[in-house]
C-alpha cells in the first residue's frame, strides 16, 4: 500500500488505476538479429547488381577506383556531420545538425586556392584554410553552446561561409596546382589516388575512436539520453561543442580534396555538395543493425551514392533524369529499412 | 458505516452514487461504492493510491462504465456512458495536471472551443475574459499574458474559470492544492466557497488532509475499492478527526511492513552532508546528514518538496545552501558523480536510460575510465566480464548482456541502472522513487541490493513516497510537508500512520524544526 506514488502497481486492487504517470516517451524498439538487419545491404546489393548488368564497364577495376576517388568529398565530410548527429541526437529539428559543412568545404578550398596562387607555400596554405573551417566551427559550437537551435545556427553561418567564399575568391575559379594538390588528385600505383589514402586513414580513426574508445561510447551516449549522461556524470555540452570542431575541420579537409580534384575552387560549390553530405550521414543506419548513425555506414553510403550516379551515366540515363533515379533508390533504400524495423517492432 | 442514510438532508441528493461496482479483468477496483453530494457541499474524497478514487470518478465522468450500481442527479437515475454524457448533466471535473496551450494567450485558450467566441474581437474577447475570470474565481487576471508564463495557480484559475462558465452542477477536483503555495491555496478556497454559495456540489480529492479539514463538510474514505467509512469535517467534526481519516485509510487489519532487523554495525562518518540545502518556492532550508551505513528516508505529498529534492542533492537543480560528499562541497552532477555520488533518478526511462543501448552500454556508462587503459582505449573482454557479473548480482533478466534497455521490463531496467552505479563503486546513493512502476519480485531484489550496499558501507537517501518501503527500509526517516521539515522519525517509530498522519498535515510534530543529529 502506497501513497501518493503515482507509478506505484497495488497489489490486486488498484492497479490498473495506477497509471505510468511518468513514463517517458515510447522508444523505437529495434531489431538486432535475424535476415533483416540486413536488408539494408541487401538492397544495396541489388541496385548496384542492377548496374553491373546493365554496363559491364560498372564493374572495371578502373571505374571502381573512380567511384572511390570521387566518394572521398562526402565522405569525409559526412563523418564529420555523422560525428555531430551522434553526439548531438538525431531528432531533425532539436538534434545535432551542421549545415554548415558544404559552404564551410567550399571556403577551405578557396582560401587555400588564393593563398597558394599569390605564392604562399602548400603546407601554410593548407593550414590557413583548416583554421578558417575551425573558426567556422568554433562559432557553431559557441552558438549551440548557448542554446541556439543547431538547425537554425548553422544555417546562419552556412550563408555567412558561403558569402565568405564569394569574397575570397572575388567569385572566380582560383586554379590549384603542384603538389601535394596533384598527388591528392592524381591515381598513383594501385590507382589509388592522395585523396583515397586521405579517406582511408580517417575513416579508420574515426571507425575506431568511435568503436573501441572511451570517448566514442560517451558521444554516442551523450547524443542517446544527455540526461542520462550528465546524471552519469558527462559533461554533454564539451561532447557537443567539440563535435562541431570535428565536423567543420573535416569539412575543411574535404574542401582542399575537392579543390584538388578539380585542379581549382570553384566558387559557389558549396550549396552543391551539402544535400548529399546529409544525405551520407543519415543513410548510414541502413548500414547499422540499430539503426543509428555510423561512421562505418557513411563511408559505405558515401561510396553507394557515388555508385549511384556513377552507374547511372554508364547506364545511359539522360543526364535529366538521373536525380529522380537517384531519389527513387534512396527512398526504396530506407524504406526498405524502415519498414524492416517496424516488422521487428511486433 | 457507509454515508448516505446518515446525513441529514432536506431535499434529495444532488448526486447519489449506489452500489458501484467495476472490474478490470479479474481485478474488482470498486465493490459496491456509495457517495452522494448535497447542493452546495464540499465532499472531500481521499483514500490511498490504489484505493479506487480515480476509477470512481471516470465512472462518473463517463471514462468508464460501471458493471453494476447506480448513477442519481436530483434523485433521477442516469445512463453516463461517454464524457460527453457527464458534460451534458452538468459534470465538470479539473485534472491534477491538465495541460493546458502555452503559447495561447490567457483569453485565448478561456474560449479554446467555445463556440459563442467566434467571430468576436481581439479586444472584446479580452475584456470579456477579465470579466469572467473575475466573475468565476473572485481574482483578476491579465487576459492577454500567455498562459506558459502563468503561474500554476494562475493557470488553474483559467481551468476553474472554463469550468464555472459551464455552469455545472458538480465540480469535480482532483488534488488541486499540490503545486500550490499556501496563500495561494486560501484563494482557492475563497473561490471554491463562492462556487458552493451558489449551490454547486463540489467533490473534493486531497492528500492534504489538514486542508481538506478547513473546505469539506466531511471526508468519504476509501480503501481497496470499498467504503472504509465517513468522517465528519468543518464545524461538525469530532475531536480527533484527522487522525480518524488517516486510520480509515491505512485500515487497522493491515499486516504492518516487517521493520528490518536492527543493523548491528555503527553507522559511520557522515558521507552526505545537506547544510541549508534549499530550493526558492520548492523547498526550505533542509540540512541533514547521511552516514556511512546508514539510510536515511525522505518522504512527503505531491507538492511537498520531495520531488525537487532529490534532484538537488544530484545536481540536477539550481539550490542555495551547500551539499557535501565525503567532507567536499561538490556543483553540479558531474561534480557529485565524480565524488563518488550515484543517482538513481525516479523517472529511469527519461532520466537514466540509454533505451537504444545495450544493457553491457548502459552498465559501463558512469565507469568507463575502470575498463579502460590510461589512453581511452576500451578493454571490451574487462567490460564484458564485469556486466555479466552484474547481471548475475542483480538477477536481470533476460540475462544478456547484449540485449537493448528498451526490451526490459521496468524493474530489470531499474537494476541495470542501479548496477550502473555498482559498477561504479559509487558511496553516496541518492535513489528517487527507486521502485515505482518495479514488479514485486524485482522489488524485492532492489531492497536486497540496497541493504548489501550499506552493510558494506554505503550512505543512501532514498527519496520515496511508497511508505511500506520507508518503514522496512529506512534508518529514519525525515517528512517533508509544503517544503519544510515536520517530522523526523526513527526506525523504530516509522509507521505507516505516523509518517501518513505527518505528510498529510493531519499530525503536528512538536519538535518539527529540530535539527538532525
Amino acid at each position: 500500500m502506497s501513497t501518493t506514488a503515482p507509478e506505484r502497481q497495488g497489489p490486486g486492487a488498484g492497479a490498473p488505476a495506477a497509471a505510468p504517470a511518468r513514463s517517458g516517451a515510447q522508444p523505437r524498439p529495434i531489431r538486432t538479429s535475424g535476415w533483416a538487419s540486413y536488408a539494408g545491404y541487401g538492397v544495396v546489393a541489388l541496385v548496384l547488381a542492377l548496374f553491373a548488368v546493365l554496363s559491364p564497364v560498372f564493374t572495371d577495376p578502373a571505374n571502381v577506383a573512380s567511384i572511390i576517388n570521387q566518394a572521398t568529398v562526402t565522405a569525409i565530410a559526412g563523418m564529420g556531420l555523422a560525428v555531430v548527429v551522434i553526439v548531438g541526437g538525431d531528432d531533425v529539428v532539436e538534434g545535432g545538425i551542421d549545415l554548415s559543412v558544404g559552404a564551410t568545404a567550399a571556403v577551405a578550398g578557396s582560401v587555400a586556392a588564393v593563398l597558394v596562387s599569390a605564392g604562399l607555400g602548400p603546407a601554410p596554405a593548407v593550414l590557413a584554410a583548416l583554421g578558417v573551417a575551425l573558426l567556422i566551427g568554433t562559432a557553431n559550437g559557441v552558438a549551440v553552446g548557448l542554446g541556439l537551435r543547431p538547425l537554425l545556427a548553422t544555417l546562419a553561418t552556412m550563408g555567412i561561409a558561403t558569402s565568405l567564399d564569394l569574397v575570397v575568391s572575388q567569385n572566380m575559379k582560383i586554379a590549384l596546382e603542384g603538389q601535394p594538390f596533384t598527388w591528392l588528385r592524381d591515381a598513383g600505383g594501385l590507382g589509388v589516388s592522395g585523396a583515397v589514402v586521405v579517406l582511408l586513414v580517417v575513416a579508420a580513426a574515426f571507425i575506431w575512436v568511435f568503436h573501441r574508445t572511451r570517448l566514442g561510447v560517451n558521444a554516442y551516449a551523450v547524443g542517446q539520453n544527455p540526461t542520462a549522461a550528465r546524471v552519469a556524470g558527462l559533461n554533454p555540452a564539451r561532447y557537443r561543442f567539440a563535435s562541431y570542431l570535428v565536423s567543420s575541420g573535416l569539412a575543411g579537409v574535404a574542401g582542399i580534396l575537392l579543390a584538388s580534384r578539380l585542379s581549382a575552387a570553384v566558387p559557389g560549390i558549396g550549396t552543391q555538395i551539402l544535400l548529399d553530405i546529409i544525405l551520407v550521414a543519415y543513410m548510414s543506419t541502413v548500414f547499422s543493425r540499430r539503426l543509428v548513425i555510423t561512421i562505418g555506414g557513411t563511408l559505405l553510403a558515401a561510396l553507394f551514392v557515388t555508385a549511384l550516379s556513377n552507374g547511372m551515366t554508364l547506364a545511359g540515363i539522360a543526364s535529366q533524369w538521373v536525380g529522380a533515379v537517384k531519389g527513387a533508390l534512396i527512398l526504396a533504400v530506407l524504406t526498405v529499412v524502415v519498414l524492416r524495423s517496424k516488422a521487428g517492432n511486433r | 458505516m457507509t454515508s448516505a442514510s446518515e446525513v441529514p438532508q432536506a431535499g434529495p441528493a444532488l448526486l447519489r452514487l449506489d452500489g458501484i461496482t467495476k472490474s478490470f479483468g479479474p481485478a474488482t477496483v470498486l465493490h459496491a461504492v456509495e457517495l452522494d453530494v448535497q447542493p452546495g457541499e464540499i465532499v472531500g474524497l481521499v483514500g490511498e493510491n490504489g484505493a479506487g478514487k480515480s476509477t470512481l470518478i471516470k465512472v462518473l465522468t463517463g471514462f468508464h462504465t460501471a458493471e453494476a450500481g447506480q448513477i442519481r442527479l436530483d434523485g433521477h437515475p442516469v445512463q453516463i456512458n461517454r464524457p460527453s454524457d457527464a458534460e451534458r448533466l452538468g459534470i465538470r471535473v479539473i485534472h491534477q495536471d491538465q495541460h493546458l496551450a502555452g503559447r495561447l494567450t490567457v483569453a485565448e485558450q478561456l474560449y479554446l472551443g467555445t463556440p459563442g467566441a467566434r467571430g468576436a474581437s481581439r479586444r472584446a474577447l479580452e475584456a470579456r475574459a477579465a470579466a469572467d475570470i473575475e466573475r468565476a474565481t473572485g481574482q483578476q487576471l491579465n487576459p492577454r499574458v500567455l498562459v506558459e508564463d502563468l503561474t500554476v495557480a494562475q493557470q488553474q484559475l483559467i481551468q476553474l474559470t472554463r469550468a464555472v462558465l459551464a455552469e455545472p452542477r458538480l465540480l469535480v477536483l482532483d488534488e488541486p492544492t499540490a503545486p500550490l503555495a499556501a496563500a495561494e491555496v486560501q484563494q482557492l478556497f475563497t473561490t471554491l466557497r463562492t462556487l458552493r454559495g451558489r449551490g454547486v456540489g463540489i467533490i473534493y480529492i486531497s492528500h492534504y488532509l489538514q486542508e481538506l479539514e478547513q473546505i469539506a463538510t466531511r471526508a468519504v474514505v476509501l480503501r481497496n475499492g470499498r467504503n472504509a467509512g465517513e468522517v465528519a469535517l468543518g464545524e461538525h467534526a469530532g475531536h480527533g478527526a484527522l487522525e480518524r481519516v488517516v486510520e480509515l485509510m491505512v485500515g487497522r487489519s493491515v499486516e504492518e511492513f516487517e521493520h528490518r532487523p536492527a543493523r548491528t554495525a555503527r553507522v559511520g562518518e557522515p558521507l552526505l552532508r545537506l547544510r541549508g540545502l534549499a530550493v526558492p518556492g520548492h523547498l526550505a532550508p533542509l540540512s541533514l546528514d547521511v552516514g556511512a551505513g546508514e539510510i536515511v528516508g525522505i518522504t512527503g505529498l505531491v507538492g511537498s518538496g520531495v520531488e525537487v529534492l532529490a534532484d538537488a542533492v544530484a545536481g540536477r537543480r539550481a539550490h542555495e545552501g551547500e551539499a557535501l560528499a565525503a567532507g567536499r562541497r561538490y556543483r553540479g552532477a558531474v561534480g557529485f558523480v565524480a565524488r563518488g555520488g550515484a543517482y538513481v533518478p525516479a523517472n529511469r526511462r527519461r532520466d537514466g536510460l540509454l533505451v537504444n543501448a545495450s544493457l553491457r552500454e548502459n552498465l559501463s556508462l558512469a565507469s568507463l575510465r575502470s575498463i579502460s587503459t590510461r589512453l581511452g582505449l576500451l578493454r571490451r573482454g574487462a567490460e564484458r566480464r564485469r556486466a555479466a557479473e552484474l547481471i548475475a548480482r542483480l538477477d536481470v533478466r533476460p540475462a544478456d548482456a547484449g540485449a537493448i534497455a528498451s526490451r526490459l521490463s521496468g524493474g530489470n531496467q531499474q537494476k541495470v541502472v542501479l548496477g550502473r552505479w555498482l559498477a561504479a563503486q559509487a558511496r553516496i546513493f541518492v535513489l528517487d522513487q527507486p521502485t515505482s512502476g518495479v514488479d514485486v519480485g524485482s522489488r524485492s531484489q532492489i531492497y536486497q541490493q540496497i541493504n548489501r550496499l550499506v552493510d558494506e558501507g554505503a550512505a543512501v537517501l532514498l527519496v520515496t513516497v511508497d511508505l511500506e518501503e520507508l518503514v522496512g527500509l529506512a534508518d529514519r526517516t525525515v517528512v517533508l510537508y509544503r517544503g519544510e521539515r515536520v517530522a523526523e522519525l526513527a526506525r523504530e517509530d516509522t509507521t505507516v500512520d505516523a509518517v501518513l498522519g505527518y505528510a498529510s498535515g493531519a499530525s503536528h510534530a512538536p519538535d518539527a524544526t529540530q535539527e538532525a543529529a
